[in-house]
C-alpha cells in the first residue's frame, strides 16, 4: 500500500513538473495583452447604433398606431373632384389623378390602398394659422421653375416660383384646422378667380389612356414647355424633352424646373419611415427627428467645369422615400439628365414641416466670368440651354418591397433588364475572387531628372501568384502599377513602354489561362505636369469660365505638383493611341481610376455640357473588352468587369441615421466589386465583418521590396505594401471571407434585415442566409446562435 | 504653415475622390497623418481615431457656449456650460446628466477634477475659483474653498486684473488657476485658498533685437515703448506625473513645466493656435486648435497623430469651433464644440492602441519588449518613424547593433545612430586590431629599409617622369599654379596679373571642379552632419547656390574696385577667385570621406577641419582682393564691404525687374482675356 502510494505521489509530482515546465517556456506573447485593450460595452453599443451602421427598423407602436389612425392618406373620389383632380389613368395597379392649374398629382396604389400626393398633406392639423402665402403658394404647387433677369445674374438673384406663385393665387383662409373648421380639404381652398390664367396657363393636349402632355405656359416669364405625364409598365414617367423648352422674351432666362417636388412630403416625425440618398454606399435619414437642414448635391460629384463643389458623391440616379419600411415607398430613377440634375432633400426644421426629396432639372448654370488673374469676374449664364432631355420615373413599391433593399433591387432589376449588367461575377473554382494590385516601380528624383526605384519585377509577380495559388487562392484578379518606364503616380497617360515586353506578356498568358485576369493600371482623365504625353496648351481642358483646369496639390512634403483635366476628345485620342499596343500584350485590359467617376463640363470654343463628355468616356470604355474602373457611375457599369474602390461610407453628415449597402445589393449577382486596399484598413475585423455583409470582395496592393525603399517617390503616399508582411494576412483574411461568400456566388440579395442592432441577416437568392454579428457578444436568432464578431452560413 | 498645407490636402483630397485613394480607405471625412520630426515632413498613416456619435442634446439638456471640459476616472464628463451658468455632469455610459453649480456660478470657463475627486471651478464671470466637494453617499456636490483675488500681497494692485479662466491641480492637491492676459503665469493657491505665488509664466524668446532691448533698456521702458511682455499662457493642463503643461496661443504646442518651473519638454511640433488639451491615459498629450485638429503627443514630445479639421460641411468627425478637449481611460475622445454646442465623441481603432501599447513599453524602458508591437506597427505604416525609432532602440538594448544602425538610418534618428555606430565601429576596431598594428609595423620597417636602400627613388621615377611630361603643357602649369599661390600668395596674385599664369579655362575648371566638390558633400556626407535628404536636392536649386553667389561678386568686386583705383581687371579677379576656392576643393571631399567614420563624440574633428578650410579660404579671398587690386589693408575692407553691399542691390535691382516684367506681362494677357469676353 506504502508502495503505491509512493509511486502516485512520484506521479503526481513529476505531472506538476512537466506541466510547469511546459507553461514556464511558453513564451508569453507581448501582443496577447493587446487583445485585451477593448472599449467599454457601452460605447461599442453607441457605435453600432451610429450612423456608420444599419438600425433596426423598430418604432414605437404609438408612433405607429397614430400614424396608421391619423396620418394615413385617404381621399374619396369626391373629395378629389371638389379638390378640382382629374382622374387621368385607371388601371388594375394605379389610379391617377391630376389638377392641371397647380400641377398636382395624387397617386393611389390600388395594392395597398395608400395615396401618394405630390402636395404635403395634413397642413394645418397643428390648430394654429400656416399661412405664409410664398410658402402656400409654393407647397400647394407641384411644378417650379427658376429663373433669373438676363442681365443681372447672380446666385443670390435667381428666384424660385410655383405655377401659383406666378399666377399670384390667394389662398381663401388660413389653413388651419381647428374644431370650428373641420374640413380638412381647406388649406387648399382657393380664392375664386385668383389664379390669374393671364399670367400662367396650363394646357393639357394628347390625352390617351396611358400618357397625357401638358404645356406649360408661363406668360409672365415668356417661357413655355411640354411635360409629359405617362404610365409605362408599372411606373409614372414624367418627361420633358429639351428641344419643347422655347424662351421668347428677352427679360427672364430659365435656370431650373423641379417637377413635384413635395411628392410624398411626410409631416414633421408622423410618418415612421426614412429618405433614401444614394450618398456613396448609400445613406438613410430618418423621419424621426428635427434635423433643421437641407441636403443639396449634383448627381456624379464635382462638375469641375462650374468651379463648384459637391461633396456628397452619388453614382446611381435614384433617390426616394419609404413611408413605412414593409407597407408602402416609392423610388425615383432619372432615366434621362441625371448629369444635369440635382438632388435636393429638405428636413423638417424652421423653415419648413416637411421632409422631402426632389431633384432639380437644371436648364443652365451659374458660372463665373473671370476676367484677370486674381480671379475677379462677374457671374453669367450661358445663352443657350441644356440639350439633354428630362426624364424621370416614379416607382411605387408596397408591402415587403418597400424598403430600401426593395429600392436597390428594383433598380437593379431595371439595369438588367437594359443589359447594363449581366452574370459576370468573376468565380472560378467556386471561389470568391481576390484583386492584388503590384506597384511595379516609380521615379525617384535624383540629383539630374529621375532614377527609377523597382518595387517588383514579373518574375516576383508571378511567384507570388503561385504563392497564393499553393495556398488556396485560385481565383486572382491582378492589376499591376507603375509597369511603364515613365514613372507611376501623378505620370499618367503613361508612355507605352515597357522593359522586358516579353515577359509581361508570358505572364498574361499564364494568368489568363487560369481563368483570372490581369489589368495594367493607366489613367486618361487626370494628369498632370509630369506627364510626357500631355502639352499643356492643346490637351488642358478650359472650365466655362475659360480658364485652364489646373488643379495645384501640395505633397506632404510641400512639392507641389500641378493636375490636369484633359479635354475628353483628347482623352479618346490619347487612349485610342494606345489601345494597339495593350491588345497586343495579351492582357485582359486596363484598370482606370478617373474614367468612371469623374465628369465635367468644359469649353473649347464653345460650352459642352456633361453628356458630351460621358460619350467620349464610354467610347474610350469600348476600346476594351474587358475593364475596371475605380467607383463608376452608372453609365460605365455596361463597360465594366470588376468595380473597385467600392465606397464602404456615405458623407457621414450629422443628420444620416443609417448606412445602407445600396451598390452592393444593385451589384451582386452581377459583378464583382472589392473594396478599398485592406492595407490600409484601421478597423481591421469590422471590416471583415462589412465585407461578408455586403458581400465585397478583399483588395490589396503590394511591393516585393520593402516599402520605406520608395518612401522618396511620389508612390509614398501608400504607406504599407511590403509582400512577406502581408502574405499571411491576405491569406487569413481571404478565407474568413470566402467560406462565407462562396456560398452566394453568382446569386442575388433578396433581403436585408437587422434583426437587432448589430445583428445582420442577408438573404440571397439561392436560399443561402448569411447571419452577421457585429456585437461583442454572441446572438441568438430563434434555435441558431451566432458567435461574437463572426458570421453563420445557413443553407437552404 | 504646416496648417494650411495640411488644410489645403484635405480641401484637394475632398475635391478628387478618385486621387485620394487613402483618405476614404476607412470612411471618414478626414485624413490622418503623423510627423517625422526627424525629416521635418508629415506622413499618411491609417486612421486612428472614428467619430462616433455627435450629440445636441445631453441627458435633455442643451448646452449654450461650453467653455472647457474635462472628465474623471469614473469617466464622467464634466462641461462648463458657460451661457447657462453651471457646469453639467454628463455619463455617456447611461446618458445621466447633473448639475452642479446652479445659483453659484456665472460664466464658469474652467473645470477640473482633482486627485482628491473634488471638482474645481474657475468662473470668469465672479471672478473666482470654487472648489465643490464630492458626497459620494448622496452624489452630490458642496462648496469647498473659494478661490479669490488676494489682498494685501505684492503680487496683486487694487487696480490689477483677476480674471480666471482655466484651473487645475498638481500631486499635492495645489491649486493653480490660469488669469486672464496675466503675464506672470499661473496664479498658485493653497488647497484652502491661500494665495502663495505664480508659476509658470512664458519667457521671452532670446531673439537679437529682444537681447539688444534688454542691454540698452530697463523693464518699464521695455514694457511700454516695445510691448515687449511675454505672451500669457492660454490653457493648463496636468499629466499623470503632477507635472503641468500650458500651452499659448501664438506658440508652437505646449510646454512641460517641471516643479523649478523649468521647461521640462516641449512638442517637438505643433499647430499655434492650440484651444485646448488633455493628457491621456498613456500619459499622450492631446490637444485641439480653433480649426478644429487633433494633435496626439507621445509623452516625450514626439507627434503621434494629427487628425480632425474644420467642418465646412456639417459632417460628423469635423469641428467648426471645439473647445474643449478629453480622453477617458479607454482613449475614447471627447470634444465639445461651442458653435453648435455639440459633444463629439472619437473611438480609438486597432491601430491606435496598438501604438499606444508600444509607446506604453518603449516609455517604461522596456525597449526588447517594444519590439514585437513596434514591428507590427511599422507593418501597418511602414514610414511611421517612431516605429522605426523605437525597433532600432530595441535592438540596440539587444545589443544588435547593426540592425540598430540599420533602423536609426531609415528614422533618421541621429542620437540613435550616433550611438549605434560607435558600437560598430568600436567592433570593427577591436576585430582587426591585428591588421592596424601589423600595417602600422610595416610602414616602420619599410621606413628603415628606404634609408638603407633607397628603394623610393625607383617608386617616384614614373611619377618624376609625367611630371616633366605634362610640365611641357601650359594647362598644366596653370592648373597647379594654386598650390604655388598658397604657399606665396603675393607672388602668386602677381603671376596672375602681370605674368598671366593664370588662364580664364582653367579657372572655370576649378569652379566647376568646386561644384562638384560640393555636390560631393551635400550628398555623401553622413547624414549626422547633414540635414540634406538625397531625393529633396534640386539640382537647379543647388546651381544657383554655387554659381550666383560667386559671379556676383567677382562682377561686383570688378565693378567697385574698377572706380575705386584697383589695378585688377575683369580675367584677373575671375582667375583669382577661382584658383582661392582651391583650399575648399581639397577640404570638401576630404570631409566627406571622414564624416562617414564619424560620431557625435567626435564631431569636434568634423567642424573645426570645416572651420579651418573656411577660415583659410577667406582669408585668402582678402588677400586676393588686396593684391589684385593692389591696395593698403584698409581700402581692401571697406572696398570689400562695398562689394557684398553692391551684390546684394544687383540681385534686389534683377528681382524688381523681373516683377515689373510680370506685372506688364499680367497686363497684357488681362487685356487679351477681357477682349476675348466682351468681343
Amino acid at each position: 500500500m506504502a508502495k503505491i502510494t509512493k509511486y502516485l505521489i512520484v506521479l503526481v509530482l513529476f505531472t506538476m513538473l512537466t506541466f510547469g515546465i511546459v507553461y514556464a517556456s511558453d513564451s508569453t506573447e507581448p501582443l496577447a495583452n493587446l487583445e485585451t485593450v477593448e472599449n467599454y460595452p457601452y460605447i461599442n453599443q453607441l457605435l453600432f447604433e451610429s450612423s456608420r451602421y444599419t438600425q433596426t427598423d423598430d418604432v414605437s407602436q404609438q408612433v405607429l398606431d397614430d400614424y396608421h389612425n391619423l396620418y394615413t392618406l385617404s381621399y374619396t373620389s369626391l373629395e378629389l373632384d371638389t379638390l378640382g383632380f382629374d382622374l387621368m389613368f385607371d388601371t388594375s395597379e394605379f389610379a391617377v389623378y391630376f389638377e392641371k392649374d397647380s400641377f398636382s398629382l395624387m397617386v393611389q396604389n390600388k395594392e395597398t390602398g395608400y395615396f401618394w400626393s405630390s402636395r404635403p398633406e395634413f397642413q394645418g392639423i397643428s390648430g394654429s394659422r400656416e399661412d405664409n402665402q410664398a410658402n402656400r403658394r409654393l407647397m400647394d404647387s407641384g411644378l417650379w421653375v427658376d429663373y433669373a433677369r438676363a442681365q443681372n445674374v447672380s446666385s443670390s438673384t435667381i428666384t424660385t416660383a410655383s405655377l401659383y406663385t406666378l399666377a399670384e393665387v390667394n389662398f381663401a383662409n388660413d389653413a388651419s384646422i381647428t374644431p370650428e373648421n373641420p374640413d380638412h380639404l381647406r388649406p387648399y381652398e382657393l380664392e375664386l378667380g385668383s389664379y390669374l390664367t393671364r399670367k400662367v396657363f396650363v394646357s393639357i393636349e394628347n390625352r390617351t389612356a396611358s400618357s397625357f402632355l401638358t404645356h406649360v405656359n408661363i406668360k409672365e416669364l415668356d417661357v413655355e414647355f411640354d411635360v409629359e405625364i405617362s404610365l409605362k409598365q408599372g411606373s409614372l414617367e414624367v418627361y420633358i424633352p429639351s428641344d419643347s423648352i422655347v424662351e421668347s422674351g428677352d427679360l427672364y432666362r430659365l435656370m431650373g424646373i423641379q417637377v413635384f417636388p413635395y411628392f410624398g412630403a411626410a409631416r414633421e416625425a408622423n410618418v415612421p419611415g426614412y429618405l433614401v440618398i444614394p450618398d456613396g454606399v448609400g445613406a438613410l435619414v430618418r423621419m424621426n427627428q428635427r434635423y433643421n437642414t437641407y441636403f443639396q448635391a449634383r448627381f456624379y460629384g464635382t462638375d469641375f467645369g462650374y468651379q463648384s463643389q459637391t461633396l456628397p458623391q452619388l453614382t446611381i440616379p435614384i433617390y426616394g422615400m419609404v413611408h413605412e419600411p414593409g407597407a408602402n415607398g416609392y423610388y425615383v430613377n432619372i432615366l434621362e439628365g441625371s448629369e444635369t440634375s440635382t438632388l435636393l432633400a429638405n428636413f423638417w426644421g424652421d423653415s419648413t414641416k416637411y421632409n422631402r426629396i426632389s431633384s432639380r432639372f437644371n436648364v443652365r448654370q451659374i458660372f463665373k466670368n473671370v476676367i484677370n488673374k486674381a480671379g475677379d469676374g462677374n457671374e453669367t449664364i450661358a445663352e443657350e440651354m441644356t440639350t439633354s432631355n428630362y426624364r424621370i420615373s416614379y416607382h411605387f413599391l408596397s408591402s415587403e418591397d418597400s424598403s430600401y433593399v426593395g429600392i436597390a433591387k428594383d433598380y437593379r432589376d431595371y439595369l438588367i433588364g437594359e443589359d447594363i449588367l449581366s452574370n459576370q461575377e468573376k468565380i472560378v473554382d467556386g471561389q470568391i475572387p481576390i484583386q492584388l494590385s503590384y506597384i511595379m516601380s516609380d521615379q525617384e528624383p535624383s540629383f539630374i531628372g529621375t532614377t527609377k526605384v523597382t518595387m517588383t519585377t514579373i518574375d516576383q509577380v508571378k511567384s507570388a501568384y503561385d504563392f497564393f495559388n499553393s495556398n488556396g487562392i485560385t481565383n486572382q484578379q491582378l492589376t499591376l502599377m507603375g509597369w511603364s518606364k515613365n514613372g507611376f503616380v501623378n505620370r499618367a497617360p503613361y508612355q507605352t513602354r515597357i522593359s522586358g515586353k516579353g515577359d509581361y506578356e508570358d505572364l498574361a498568358d499564364y494568368v489568363i489561362n487560369d481563368g483570372n485576369t490581369i489589368y495594367l493600371d493607366n489613367e486618361y482623365v487626370v494628369s498632370s505636369e509630369l506627364s510626357s504625353r500631355v502639352l499643356y496648351n492643346r490637351d488642358v481642358a478650359k472650365n466655362l469660365s475659360k480658364l485652364k483646369m489646373v488643379i495645384n496639390s501640395r505633397s506632404l512634403n510641400g512639392q507641389i505638383t500641378d493636375l490636369y483635366l484633359l479635354y475628353p476628345n483628347r482623352s479618346l485620342a490619347l487612349a485610342e493611341d494606345d489601345a494597339p499596343f495593350f491588345n497586343n500584350l495579351g492582357i485582359s485590359g486596363l484598370s482606370m481610376g478617373g474614367l468612371g467617376s469623374i465628369v465635367f463640363s468644359y469649353y473649347d470654343g464653345q460650352n459642352n455640357s456633361r453628356s458630351t463628355s460621358i460619350s467620349f468616356y464610354q467610347a474610350i470604355a469600348d476600346l476594351y473588352d474587358s475593364l475596371t474602373l475605380s467607383r463608376p457611375n452608372v453609365y460605365m457599369y455596361s463597360y465594366i468587369d470588376g468595380y473597385m474602390d467600392l465606397p464602404i461610407t456615405n458623407s457621414q453628415y450629422d443628420y444620416y441615421t443609417d448606412l445602407v449597402p445600396l451598390i452592393p445589393i444593385i451589384l451582386k449577382g452581377s459583378l464583382s466589386y472589392y473594396t478599398p486596399y485592406l492595407n490600409f484598413n484601421a478597423l481591421a475585423e469590422d471590416r471583415y465583418l462589412t465585407m461578408v455583409d455586403f458581400g465585397i470582395n478583399p483588395s490589396y496592393i503590394l511591393t516585393s521590396e520593402q516599402t520605406y525603399e520608395m518612401r522618396y517617390t511620389p508612390a509614398n503616399v501608400f504607406y504599407t505594401t511590403t509582400l512577406s508582411d502581408y502574405e499571411q494576412q491576405i491569406i487569413d483574411t481571404y478565407q474568413f471571407v470566402n467560406d462565407a461568400l462562396k456560398y452566394v456566388t453568382g446569386a442575388f440579395i433578396e433581403n436585408r434585415e437587422v434583426i437587432s442592432t448589430g445583428l445582420v441577416l442577408v438573404t440571397y437568392s439561392n436560399g443561402v442566409k448569411i447571419y452577421v454579428n457585429y456585437n461583442y457578444t454572441n446572438q441568438m436568432d430563434g434555435l441558431i446562435s451566432i458567435s461574437a464578431r463572426s458570421y453563420k452560413v445557413v443553407e437552404s | 504653415m504646416k496648417k494650411y498645407i495640411i488644410a489645403l490636402i484635405i480641401m484637394l483630397a475632398v475635391l478628387i475622390p478618385s486621387l485620394s485613394v487613402t483618405v476614404t480607405a476607412n470612411g471618414l471625412p478626414y485624413a490622418t497623418y503623423t510627423y517625422s520630426s526627424a525629416n521635418h515632413r508629415f506622413v499618411w498613416t491609417q486612421d486612428a481615431y472614428l467619430p462616433l456619435s455627435i450629440s445636441y442634446d445631453l441627458g435633455g439638456l442643451i448646452l449654450d457656449t461650453p467653455n472647457d471640459m474635462t472628465i474623471d476616472s469614473a469617466d464622467n464628463v464634466y462641461i462648463a456650460d458657460t451661457g447657462n451658468s453651471r457646469v453639467i455632469k454628463y455619463s455617456l455610459k447611461n446618458d445621466v446628466v447633473s448639475i452642479i453649480g446652479d445659483n453659484i456660478l456665472d460664466q464658469p470657463t474652467g473645470v477640473h477634477v482633482g486627485l482628491d475627486g473634488s471638482l474645481y471651478v474657475a468662473d470668469f464671470g465672479t471672478k473666482a475659483g470654487y472648489q465643490f466637494l464630492y458626497d459620494e453617499l448622496s452624489d452630490s456636490y458642496s462648496l469647498g474653498s473659494t478661490y479669490t483675488k488676494p489682498i494685501n500681497t505684492p503680487y496683486f494692485s487694487t487696480g490689477d486684473a483677476f480674471d480666471p479662466t482655466k484651473i487645475i491641480t498638481d500631486r499635492g492637491n495645489n491649486v493653480y488657476m490660469l488669469l486672464a492676459g496675466n503675464i506672470n503665469g499661473l496664479a498658485e493657491f493653497e488647497n484652502n485658498g491661500n494665495f502663495f505665488g505664480f508659476f509658470g509664466g512664458n519667457t521671452l524668446p532670446s531673439t537679437w533685437d529682444n537681447i539688444l532691448k534688454s542691454i540698452l533698456f530697463d523693464e518699464a521702458q521695455r514694457r511700454q515703448w516695445f510691448k515687449m511682455i511675454p505672451k500669457p499662457v492660454y490653457n493648463i493642463g496636468v499629466d499623470h506625473d503632477g507635472l503641468i503643461l500650458t500651452t499659448t496661443k501664438g506658440n508652437e504646442g505646449y510646454l512641460k513645466l517641471n516643479i523649478a518651473n523649468f521647461v521640462y519638454n516641449q512638442s517637438t511640433w505643433g499647430f499655434d493656435t492650440v484651444e485646448d488639451m488633455f493628457v491621456g491615459p498613456y500619459n499622450t498629450i492631446f490637444t485641439i486648435t480653433s480649426d478644429g485638429y487633433i494633435t496626439e503627443y507621445g509623452p516625450d514630445g514626439s507627434v503621434l497623430f494629427i487628425f480632425s479639421g474644420p467642418d465646412m460641411y456639417n459632417q460628423k468627425g469635423l469641428f467648426k469651433y471645439p473647445t474643449g478637449i478629453s480622453v477617458d481611460s479607454k482613449s475614447n475622445i471627447y470634444v465639445v464644440d461651442q458653435d453648435t454646442s455639440a459633444l463629439q465623441v472619437f473611438i480609438p481603432t486597432e491601430f491606435a492602441n496598438l501604438v499606444h501599447y508600444a509607446i506604453e513599453l518603449y516609455q517604461d524602458g522596456k525597449y526588447a519588449e517594444s519590439l514585437v508591437p513596434w514591428q507590427e506597427v511599422l507593418r501597418m505604416n511602414s514610414l511611421f518613424d517612431l516605429a522605426n525609432k523605437g525597433i532600432g532602440n530595441a535592438y540596440f538594448s539587444e545589443m544588435d547593433y547593426e540592425k540598430a544602425m540599420e533602423y536609426f538610418r531609415v528614422a533618421r534618428d541621429t542620437d540613435g545612430f550616433s550611438n549605434a555606430f560607435w558600437e560598430v565601429r568600436n567592433d570593427a576596431l577591436l576585430n582587426s586590431g591585428e591588421i592596424i598594428v601589423g600595417v602600422f609595423l610595416s610602414m616602420i620597417v619599410l621606413y628603415f629599409v628606404n634609408r638603407f636602400v633607397h628603394f623610393m627613388d625607383y617608386v617616384r621615377k614614373p611619377f618624376k617622369k609625367l611630371k616633366t611630361f605634362l610640365q611641357k603643357y601650359k594647362l598644366y602649369n596653370e592648373l597647379v599654379f594654386p598650390f604655388y599661390i598658397i604657399r606665396h600668395p603675393g607672388d602668386g596674385y602677381y603671376g596672375i596679373k602681370r605674368e598671366s599664369k593664370g588662364s580664364n579655362l582653367s579657372a572655370t575648371i576649378y569652379l566647376l571642379l568646386f561644384f562638384a566638390a560640393y555636390v560631393f558633400w551635400i550628398y555623401k556626407t553622413s547624414f549626422l552632419f547633414n540635414n540634406n535628404i538625397p531625393s529633396e536636392i534640386n539640382m537647379f536649386q543647388q546651381l544657383t547656390t554655387i554659381f550666383v553667389p560667386f559671379f556676383v561678386w567677382v562682377s561686383a568686386n570688378y565693378l567697385v574696385c574698377s572706380i575705386r583705383d584697383g589695378e585688377g581687371k575683369f580675367s584677373d579677379v575671375y582667375q583669382a577667385t577661382a584658383y582661392t576656392l582651391l583650399p575648399m576643393i581639397i577640404a570638401l571631399p576630404l570631409l566627406t570621406i571622414i564624416s562617414n567614420g564619424l560620431t557625435y563624440n567626435e564631431s569636434f574633428i568634423y567642424t573645426t577641419l570645416m572651420f579651418i578650410a573656411v577660415g583659410i579660404t577667406i582669408i585668402y579671398m582678402i588677400v586676393m582682393v588686396k593684391e589684385i587690386h593692389f591696395y593698403d589693408m584698409k581700402p581692401t575692407i571697406s572696398n570689400i564691404l562695398i562689394t557684398i553691399f553692391t551684390g546684394v542691390m544687383l540681385l534686389a535691382i534683377i528681382f524688381i525687374i523681373y516683377l515689373l516684367l510680370n506685372e506688364v506681362w499680367t497686363l497684357l494677357s488681362d487685356i487679351v482675356r477681357e477682349l476675348i469676353n466682351r468681343g
